[in-house]
């Protein structure tokens, strides 16, 4: 069964072999929770996100048709989760990377939560400070680039389908793609002059 | 500094690389708090039996026919199917009811005098009998009506009008004529009125006509359940005046006087085939009698 495609296990799971949506959900559970993770910034909401999205799945397994691709379906699910999400928290206050995360004041700011911050213990020092400035910058891109670079860079989605999964035209995601580009290579180039820079 | 690729939609080298150690290092593995929570709603879950297909074709023309413009277009259809079957069967062979022996038992209790009077009358009753099993009761239909209250004979004149009486063949008549005199079948006595005809029929016809009546009846009479056969259509003036040329041919002079009639009263269409029809016989009496005459002049294509 670990070898069969997601669609057939889908189509099993459909039948009614649970044994099949645990293959998926052993495939997929990471991949999505990073993404969701990634996309919010918030490990409490991204696992609560990432319950609904699976919890959707289930729910909708009679209405999935063979012919869709699973992970396109899959990621629609959590894309949407996450826009929901960010719509509700714009309106009840405006994001800032400085800002508590949380509802309490007491949780930690969207850079802290971001993921890496504190669980690469191995890398080194440099890496860290090169992360947490590519997170900012990740962080500061608008809602449209940051999805597809998400999708495209972390989950390597193809351009076609980050585009189903959007809902958008390819050409539109390959420009969205190209301004987050231009706005890391430039954090990346000035983070480079500053490396040189120091003693 | 690395160059950055293609259309601008792959990161260059170095920043593909950073991005590819970041996904690495940051990538973190989900709480498993949820997990026995997302099986256990997964296992809860039952599948839904696909319907079979005749549920899945039922509620598919059940939805279509909910549409007034499918409705009308399936009405239009049986309409249409219902009206070839008729065509092709015969609209009369469809409605007519099969033959009960009650009515060919009223046929057989004609009396001998009603016989006698259609014979004299000129209506081909024993003939038709002895010719064809069909026609039996129009011609017996005809000729109690008059006389013979009894209820077969009323059952026949009520199913009369659905059954036309067939032309029989000239032969068939003169020889069931003779039979119907002659043979022994029990149907009757034709009267003196048809002597002539009688003897036209001779012996031998006489004894066809006898064993036509004695067989041909007798073995329809025991199976009341056997449909006729279908009565032809009423003939048209075409068809009647096809039927007189084929029983005596008329002579150019008769067809050039009924070319000039047909002219006279407007049926140019009948002139102009009379006048076909004598130019092929006798072109010189043609050419002198019709080709310059007035009358026909105005049916001129």
């Amino acid at each position: 069964m670990q070898d069969q495609t997601d669609e057939d296990l889908m189509t099993a799971y459909q039948g009614g072999e649970v044994r099949a949506f645990e293959v998926l959900l052993g495939r997929h559970r990471r991949p999505v929770y990073n993404y969701i993770l990634r996309f919010i910034g918030d490990r409490e909401t991204a696992e609560d996100l990432l319950q609904e999205a699976f919890l959707r799945v289930i729910k909708g397994a009679d209405a999935y048709k063979r012919q869709a691709k699973f992970t396109t379906w899959l990621y629609t699910i959590a894309r949407n989760l996450c826009v929901d999400q960010t719509r509700r928290r714009k309106h009840r206050r405006h994001a800032s990377l400085d800002a508590p995360m949380g509802s309490d004041d007491d949780a930690g700011t969207l850079m802290e939560v971001l993921p890496g911050s504190e669980h690469a213990p191995s890398r080194g020092t440099e890496n860290k400070a090169l992360y947490e400035r590519m997170q900012r910058a990740i962080a500061e891109l608008g809602e449209e680039q940051r999805e597809v670079f998400l999708m495209r860079e972390f989950l390597d989605l193809p351009f076609k389908q980050i585009a189903e999964v959007v809902g958008v035209p390819e050409n539109t995601v390959k420009s969205r793609m190209r301004y987050a580009l231009e706005k890391l290579r430039l954090e990346l180039d000035e983070y480079k002059d500053l490396a040189k820079a120091a003693p | 500094m690395a160059t950055q690729h293609g259309d601008g939609t792959e990161p260059d080298d170095g920043l593909r690389q950073v991005l590819r150690q970041m996904a690495r290092d940051t990538d973190e593995d989900p709480p498993a708090r949820g997990l026995d929570a997302l099986l256990a709603a997964a296992a809860a879950r039952r599948p839904t039996p696909r319907p079979s297909a005749w549920a899945r074709a039922r509620a598919y023309v059940a939805s279509a026919l909910a549409q007034p413009a499918v409705m009308a277009a399936a009405g239009l259809v049986v309409v249409a199917a219902v009206g070839g079957v008729i065509y092709t069967r015969g609209g009369a062979r469809v409605a007519e009811p099969t033959t009960g022996s009650a009515a060919v038992g009223g046929a057989v209790a004609t009396s001998e005098e009603a016989r006698t009077r259609t014979l004299d009358e000129g209506a081909p009753a024993g003939a038709l009998a002895g010719a064809a099993p069909a026609p039996v009761v129009p011609a017996v239909e005809t000729a109690v009506a008059p006389t013979d209250p009894a209820p077969e004979a009323s059952a026949t004149k009520r199913r009369a009008p659905q059954q036309a009486p067939a032309r029989p063949a000239r032969g068939q008549l003169d020889d069931a004529f003779a039979g119907d005199g002659a043979g022994p079948s029990g149907y009757g006595r034709s009267g003196t009125g048809d002597e002539t005809k009688l003897a036209r029929g001779g012996q031998a016809g006489a004894a066809a006509g006898a064993r036509a009546v004695t067989s041909n009846d007798k073995a329809k009479l025991d199976e009341p359940s056997a449909p006729p056969p279908p009565p032809p259509p009423p003939p048209s003036e075409q068809e009647n005046d096809r039927a007189e040329r084929a029983e005596a041919p008329p002579t150019v002079a008769a067809q050039i006087k009924a070319a000039r009639a047909a002219a006279a009263r407007g049926d140019c269409a009948t002139a102009r085939r009379l006048a076909a029809e004598v130019e092929r016989r006798d072109r010189a009496m043609y050419t002198r009698e019709l080709a310059k005459d007035a009358t026909l002049a105005r049916c001129a294509p």
